[in-house]
């Protein structure tokens, strides 16, 4: 990047110094210049503050900035963990959270389910003509145990949004991170040997293609 | 409270409308209907009559606040009863639904003997309302 070397060719005078001996002179000029506003000495107070102000190069400081920035994107462009973050972990991660949300969901509308059967039959025994008074009990207890199950499923509504926001978040980080490979120069939808792994990879969506799959092989 | 009120029960999560419905079933409710955001909740209240409303909050499409707010500001639906259930707990939430007018706030996870306590609070107080209009 040009702007880099310009900045540090044009930093005029205070170059020579070392940033110690620098930083030496500043403190000497900032105690001169506390020492002449405790004076009253306005206009001698004035320049030795606008001295001490221009000791450190605005245009050397930009150029060393816009080198580190130049030196961390290339560093980035050259890191093939960042861009296998950004093109298949991080929405691999966000895959898995989904997957995640759907199970939990499916599992829980089974309990209901059993449940939503259970408490009618509980009911049903708790007041039939024939229950003595310890079944009934028991009826009653088996009612307020299922009643338990059912509020306890409520955990999916509050894991599932818990896990929604994350999978927002780490979208937000995905898209952020492309950003930054793309202004780097990299192609973020061209990740290193990402595709190599793919066909291992590939995962079975249940027993039956397990067996399938196993059933090609021989077994 | 009239058993045979009318109840609409919006949430995002159907695992949480299904639990509510099953505990307003079991307290002896049976006409209950659901929406899983405001903007399927609300056509639903300008088709029928509704006696009762429990939402969620957070939800994709419209939020709860927001549907708690449009049925105060039309004027068919701005004296029925809502009931918030959310996991949004904090002060300056419940300060903002109060404001709105909703009826009662209950805070997720909840117990079926809160949903009860909470309605009955709810419905004992419309009908003192009531009556001291009347008298």
């Amino acid at each position: 990047m040009s702007a880099a070397g310009a900045g540090s060719g044009t930093a005029p005078g205070m170059a020579g110094g070392s940033a110690a001996e620098i930083a030496r002179q500043r403190l000497a000029k900032a105690r001169l210049l506390v020492s002449s506003l405790e004076a009253g000495r306005e206009s001698e107070a004035n320049a030795l503050a606008r001295e001490v102000a221009g000791m450190r190069d605005l245009g050397e400081e930009l150029g060393r900035i816009t080198r580190e920035l130049h030196d961390a994107l290339a560093e980035l462009r050259v890191d093939p963990r960042i861009s296998e973050l950004a093109a298949n972990e991080i929405p691999d991660a966000r895959e898995k959270l989904s997957w995640v949300l759907t199970l939990t969901e499916q599992a829980a509308h089974t309990v209901i389910n059993a449940v939503e059967e259970g408490l009618p039959l509980a009911s049903r025994l708790a007041a039939h003509d024939t229950a003595d008074e310890p079944l009934r009990a028991d009826a009653q207890r088996l009612h307020q145990l299922l009643s338990d199950i059912l509020m306890a499923q409520s955990f999916q509504d509050l894991t599932g949004q818990a896990i929604r926001r994350v999978i927002e978040v780490s979208g937000e980080l995905e898209k952020q991170l492309a950003l930054l490979l793309h202004r780097s120069g990299a192609r973020a939808g061209e990740p290193p040997a990402a595709k190599d792994v793919a066909p291992g990879a590939e995962k079975m969506r249940g027993q039956d293609e397990v067996d399938d799959l196993l059933s090609g092989l021989g077994f | 409270m009239n058993k045979d009120m009318r109840i609409l029960v919006v949430d995002d999560f159907s695992t949480m409308r299904r639990i509510i419905r099953n505990l307003l079933r079991e307290i002896g409710f049976q006409n209950i209907q659901e929406a899983d955001d405001g903007n399927t909740a609300w056509p639903m209240l300008q088709a029928s009559e509704f006696d009762f409303l429990v939402t969620d909050w957070n939800m994709p499409g419209m939020p709860g606040i927001d549907l708690l707010k449009a049925v105060r500001a039309d004027d068919r639906l701005k004296t029925l009863p809502v009931l918030m259930v959310t996991a949004e707990a904090k002060r300056e939430q419940i300060v903002e639904a109060a404001q709105a007018g909703v009826n009662g706030y209950i805070v997720k996870p909840f117990t079926a003997e809160t949903l009860r306590e909470k309605l009955d609070r709810i419905f004992a107080r419309l009908e003192a309302t009531a009556a001291e209009a009347a008298s």
